[in-house]
């Protein structure tokens, strides 16, 4: 925990409030909860960040012994799983169906192929002895949800890295809904609720995909999430020009999109849309995002701004 | 106020501002289950079965058995997401400084940013990133720089897609500003 180097320390004006920020799926989390008036403020803040840990144990296809790598050994077999995994599959199957497979949890083993395969704890490389190049798609996972178990038809890896880290932002907030006011902010995905330590609504601003030193609009909620999908911050390491979102259908990053963000009521949602939403285009990712009633705005590569209509609503 | 954004009003709106005019491909409606209501489900189920296993020994064989609850579907509740007014107020108050210069340090998944700031007749004239440690150039702070003047405080609370250099250089304000806190 480097909480003395944590990037919200110092906020002025403020006692009672709690803020604290760590390294977790390989990104930089912050949570934040201002005027925190509750006795267990924190012991929920722990629970909060405890969640981090339980969904990147669970999901990461960068552990070697997470419960997800586990999963990915086995073929043609029903096997058991925890809640969590069972709940996050489960989700990304829906959301591969309402996207009609734009959006894909078992591309895992063509992130590998890209160089999407280092654990950022240990800096080892993963790899899969079941990774054929055999095609395979969500269609190729077996739920069932009585038993819960999930089996996978052929050989696969899974990838949930645009549901888990949603999952455990929306986790921690719900560990803290009982505070009134807090901000949950993972890597530039963000959830709050209530208000900032000077009682204004917390202010969110939206990276410019094509100029990174341009905030493109800046959107005030008092709760809710904001998600962002671009393929600026990991390009591939092995394939220039290419990122960490695939279309699934080419194998390839998809060309159009420079970056998507969607405003919903859970991270998870807002997260998977904004991933779908980029890969489909901006005419269909539109109406998908207004299809699943959620807010958002597309920004093509030639500069084309696509934004739902509610989406001026949040703007400041 | 509530997040509506589902009418068919809006809907025809949207068709009239896409660009592609192709309106030949109006599309069938999906009478699929809304994904908003399957990862609010998704979250409490999750929660719950989790939440019990830092509860007492009882509590955990209850957790134990909670798979086969899991037919026992939890109540969706849908939370909605909450824009803000158009008469709440937009822009702090421009906040009194002490006069002088204050240094701040934030940090990143990829380094350390430190920014300092000038203060001059109770105003903030200038926040330059004055050490540069990240792994990426940071002029891509750049324009958070000129917010900060212009809100006279540290710039929006967060950013989506952020870089972790913008990350960083809030830090390093909200670090200064708070020495020179008045």
């Amino acid at each position: 925990m480097t909480e003395s180097n944590c990037p919200m320390l110092g906020s002025r004006a403020v006692t009672g409030s709690l803020r604290r920020c760590t390294i977790v799926m390989d990104t930089l989390l912050t949570i934040e909860v201002p005027n925190a008036a509750q006795a267990d403020g924190l012991e929920r803040l722990e629970r909060a960040f405890a969640w981090f840990e339980a969904v990147e144990a669970t999901c990461s296809r960068f552990e070697p012994e997470s419960e997800l790598r586990r999963l990915t050994a086995q073929l043609d077999r029903a096997v058991a799983v925890s809640s969590l995994l069972f709940r996050a599959v489960q989700f990304a199957v829906a959301v591969a169906e309402a996207s009609d497979g734009a959006f894909d949890p078992t591309l895992g083993r063509e992130l590998e192929r890209r160089g999407f395969n280092r654990n950022h704890r240990s800096g080892e490389a993963v790899g899969s002895a079941t990774a054929t190049r055999e095609p395979c798609s969500y269609r190729e996972l077996l739920l069932d949800a009585a038993a819960q178990t999930i089996s996978l038809r052929r050989p696969l890896v899974l990838d949930l890295g645009a549901v888990a880290k949603g999952m455990a932002i929306d986790l921690a907030a719900e560990e803290l809904r009982s505070c009134e006011n807090y901000a949950i902010n993972a890597g530039g995905d963000v959830f709050v609720r209530g208000h900032t330590a000077a009682g204004e609504p917390w202010r969110i601003g939206i990276r410019d995909p094509l100029q990174p030193d341009r905030l493109l609009d800046t959107l005030a909620l008092t709760e809710g999430s904001v998600c962002s999908s671009g393929g600026y911050e990991r390009p591939s390491g092995v394939d220039a020009g290419e990122h960490h979102i695939l279309d699934p259908r080419s194998g390839r990053s998809p060309r159009s999109v420079a970056g998507v963000s969607v405003i919903a009521p859970v991270a998870m949602l807002a997260d998977a849309l904004a991933t779908a939403a980029f890969v489909l285009g901006p005419e269909r990712g539109l109406r998908l995002l207004q299809d699943q009633g959620v807010e958002g705005l597309i920004v093509t590569y030639d500069a084309a701004h696509y934004a739902t209509p509610g989406y001026g609503r949040y703007r400041r | 106020m509530t997040n509506s954004g589902k009418t068919g009003g809006e809907r025809r709106d949207l068709r009239g501002r896409l660009e592609t005019g192709s309106r030949s491909a109006r599309r069938k409606r999906r009478l699929s289950p809304g994904l908003a209501a399957i990862s609010s489900a998704v979250i409490l189920s999750v929660y719950a079965a989790g939440y019990l296993h830092t509860q007492s020994a009882a509590s955990q064989i209850a957790a134990q058995t909670g798979a086969t609850a899991e037919a026992a579907q939890p109540v969706a509740v849908f939370p909605s997401v909450q824009p803000v007014p158009p008469t709440a107020p937009t822009a702090a108050q421009p906040a009194a400084y002490r006069d002088g210069t204050y240094t701040g340090r934030g940090s990143s998944r990829h380094g350390d940013i430190e920014a300092t700031v000038l203060i001059k007749g109770g105003r903030i004239v200038s926040a330059a990133v004055t050490q540069c440690r990240t792994r990426y150039s940071c002029s891509e702070v750049d324009a958070l720089r000129a917010e900060v003047i212009a809100r006279q405080g540290p710039p929006v609370d967060h950013i989506s897609g952020a870089t972790d250099s913008s990350t960083a250089y809030r830090g390093a304000i909200t670090q200064a500003l708070s020495q020179a806190a008045a």
